[in-house]
Parts: C-alpha cells; sequence; structure tokens
C-alpha cells in the first residue's frame, strides 16, 4: 500500500496548491495549472519519493490522484 | 553488457548555419497575446533566428554542408551520397540535395530528400549510414538537416511561432577503423496522433494550383499537448532500443544530443533515464526548435565546444511530426567543425 498523505503532499507541493485540494477525483482537469511542465516535474518527483520507476507508457496518462494511485500501487513493492 | 564495435561509418567533420535575423521574445510578443517570460517558464526559449525574404534553404545547407566537408578534410569529389533532411526545400521537386549537390560542386553518386520532419536528421544519418555499411564504393555521405520554419509560421499564432527558427545543420560521414562508428539504430512510429502537427498546403490533396483550401492550410497547425504526450511516451524508449541494440544501457552513454524542442522537454527526458543535463548539450534555449536542423545543428555546437570526445559513446535522438522516433548510437571518433555561421 502506498502511503496517500504522503502522496497527496508530494501532488500538492509540485503543483503548487494546498494539499486539502488533493482529493480522489482531483485531475489537470480539476486543478488550474496541472500543465504539462508541472506534469513532467511531478512524475520525477512521484518517482524519488517513492522509488519507483514509472514506464514511460504511463507518464503522460497519469493526470489525476486515482490513476497516479493505481499506477503507484503497482510500482511499489511492500 | 559492453557497448558492441561500431561499424566504422564516422562522423568526420560537422558544420552548421544560422538564419541572419534574430527575434527576440519581447519583440514577438508584441503580437501575441502572451508574455516574455511565459515563453521562457513554458519552453526555455529565449529568442528565435529567422530567415530574410531572400534566403532559401539550399544556400543554408550548402553553408553548412561546406563547414562540414571542411572540418572532415573531404572535398566535393570524394562525396558520394547527399541526403538532405528538410520538409521545407526551395522546390516541391527537384530535391533539395540535388541544389547541394550542384552548388558544392560533386560529380555523380547518389542524393535525395528524406522527410520525416524533425526526426529526419536521425534518419537520414542510418539511411546514409546503413548504405555505406552495405556498399564500400560509396566513400563519404553528406547529410543535411536544413528547415525554413518560419516560411510556414503565422505569426501570430503562439503554438507554433514561439518555437521555431530557420537553420541548417550538416555532417560528412567517412570511414576509420578500430571498432568506431554507428553501433546501432532504432525507431519508432505512433501515428495515433498523425494530424496533430502539420502544414497540409501544397500537398495533393492542399495543391497550390488552383488554391481552393482554406488560409489555415498555408502555416504550421501545432496541438502542442500532443506532441508532448507523444515525446515522453516514446523518446525515452526508442534511445533504450537502440541502445539495447548496441548492447549497451543508459549508463554507458557520455553523451546526449537530443532534438531541440523545448528545453523543459530535454530536462525531463534526460532525467527520466537517470541522467542529467551535464550529460548533453541544448541550445533551444538560444536559437529555438530548427526542425530537421536541429539534432545537427545542436550536434555541431557540442563539438565545437569540445563536449563531445574520441572514444566516448554518443546517442542521437528526435521525435517528428507523424509522429516518428528515432535513436542512433555511435562510437565517437575526432571530428571537427570548421566553423558557425
Amino acid at each position: 500500500m502506498i502511503d496517500e498523505a504522503l502522496l497527496k503532499q508530494v501532488i500538492a507541493s509540485v503543483l503548487g496548491v494546498p494539499v486539502e485540494t488533493i482529493g480522489p477525483d482531483a485531475s489537470s482537469d480539476t486543478i488550474p495549472g496541472w500543465d504539462s511542465l508541472k506534469h513532467m516535474n511531478l512524475v520525477l518527483a512521484l518517482e524519488q519519493t517513492f522509488g519507483v520507476e514509472i514506464p514511460d507508457e504511463d507518464a503522460a496518462e497519469i493526470t489525476s490522484y486515482a490513476l497516479i494511485k493505481v499506477v503507484l500501487q503497482d510500482l511499489v513493492v511492500d | 553488457m559492453s557497448l558492441r564495435q561500431g561499424s566504422g561509418v564516422c562522423i568526420l567533420g560537422v558544420g552548421h548555419h544560422l538564419a541572419g535575423v534574430v527575434e527576440e521574445n519581447e519583440e514577438l510578443c508584441r503580437n501575441l497575446d502572451v508574455t516574455p517570460e511565459w515563453i521562457l517558464e513554458k519552453t526555455g526559449i529565449k529568442r528565435r533566428y529567422l530567415a530574410a525574404p531572400e534566403d532559401t534553404a539550399s544556400a543554408f545547407a550548402v553553408k553548412a554542408a561546406q563547414r562540414a566537408m571542411a572540418g572532415a578534410g573531404v572535398a566535393a569529389d570524394e562525396i558520394d551520397m547527399i541526403v538532405a533532411c528538410t520538409f521545407s526545400a526551395d522546390y516541391t521537386f527537384p530535391p533539395l540535395s540535388a541544389k547541394v549537390h550542384k552548388e558544392i560542386g560533386a560529380r555523380g553518386g547518389q542524393i535525395f530528400d528524406l522527410q520525416a520532419n524533425c526526426a529526419g536528421f536521425v534518419s537520414g544519418l542510418t539511411a546514409a549510414s546503413d548504405r555505406m555499411t552495405v556498399d564500400p564504393s560509396v566513400r563519404n555521405a553528406l547529410v543535411i538537416g536544413v528547415e525554413l520554419n518560419s516560411r510556414y509560421i503565422d505569426r501570430t499564432n503562439a503554438d507554433s511561432v514561439i518555437y521555431h527558427s530557420d537553420g541548417a545543420g550538416a555532417v560528412v560521414l567517412g570511414r576509420r577503423d578500430g571498432g568506431a562508428g554507428v553501433v546501432a539504430s532504432a525507431f519508432h512510429t505512433d501515428s495515433s496522433n498523425y494530424e496533430a502537427v502539420r502544414v497540409r498546403g501544397g500537398g495533393s490533396s492542399f495543391p497550390v494550383m488552383g488554391r481552393s483550401g482554406p488560409a489555415e492550410t498555408d502555416v504550421m497547425e501545432l496541438n502542442g499537448l500532443a506532441t508532448w504526450k507523444q515525446a515522453i511516451t516514446h523518446l525515452p524508449a526508442v534511445v533504450k532500443a537502440a541502445l539495447r541494440k548496441a548492447d549497451a544501457e543508459l549508463a554507458d552513454v557520455d553523451f546526449f544530443v537530443f532534438h531541440q524542442a523545448n528545453y523543459n522537454l530535454i530536462d525531463y527526458i534526460v532525467r527520466k533515464m537517470g541522467a542529467d543535463l551535464s550529460r548533453t548539450y541544448t541550445n533551444v534555449q538560444e536559437i529555438g526548435n530548427t526542425g530537421a536542423a536541429s539534432v545537427a545543428i545542436a550536434l555541431s555546437e557540442a563539438v565545437e565546444r569540445g563536449l563531445i570526445k574520441p572514444g566516448q559513446t554518443v546517442v542521437l535522438a528526435a521525435v517528428g511530426a507523424g509522429f516518428n522516433f528515432g535513436a542512433s548510437v555511435w562510437r565517437w571518433v575526432p571530428t571537427n567543425v570548421a566553423g558557425e555561421g
């Protein structure tokens, strides 16, 4: 299981928004400023924080909290 | 793993030429609803180089080619193949490579133009080096990337105008012993976003003769989001595929030269592959995106600055409209540049 509090903290920090705004429905459609530049920084920050390598085919697609969680859960070794 | 031996087909000389009109972000933004700071933040680009009305793609190509030939110490009568990578040739036909052949005074041999947009130069290098590998009668090849992007860009359309410049880069391929030269290449195509980056006008569906198409068919249309998604998905993958063919790993690469489309994208790609910007060279901040010329110009400048050394493992990689992707792995040999322009 991934640490969801930590995940929300990383996403909020990279996107420059309050952590309270990162709920289950958070996505690039609901958070202004979640653009391609911030998304690249987010992918790299997630890799560094959780010690994983996000597959290239997933990197551009994980544009919501829910999708990030699904991909990270597959990658994080308990 | 240890890097395989090279084919012996090597890059012996490099050269480039940039357009003479420099346009800073501040000047460009007078006609746009974006700011210089926004362009800098999103792309890293500070300025562009634009062709004057009298400039031609072939003249740019010839200047870059002559510098590469001078650096390599290869004369026109020793060039048996010319590949010009461009979408913006002087004419629809004959090929721009034929004009270069005429202007440099080459004799005989093979010429062709190659159109793979911004991945064109990497594709052209592989086409030429593969020909040289199988045909010893091809002594040297000239591979040129040249683009006059500005002739296809609406200067009030921020989607495309903030990125693009005009210029040319060239290399001379020749043979050396000792396991140097091109080791492997890999390519990939994802055509699902075929329409994302395009110039329709002048193609046979929107012919110049009896022009009836809407005005937007005459200019470059660019979907930045689709391009970005394609690049971050497939560019690292094609680099890794080329390295696998070369029996090498990312850690074995001393230096990367990427297509110069967006500084932030290059920063992401190198970091995603476990490297950092010290193992690559970027000039997109200073000259923008020169299309098929971009890798060639960046390579020429990197050599000129002494950033690539003999014996090093070098990867060239690019993404082009379509979308198509290419990467090649090289064992570097001493390479000369005869000066920029």
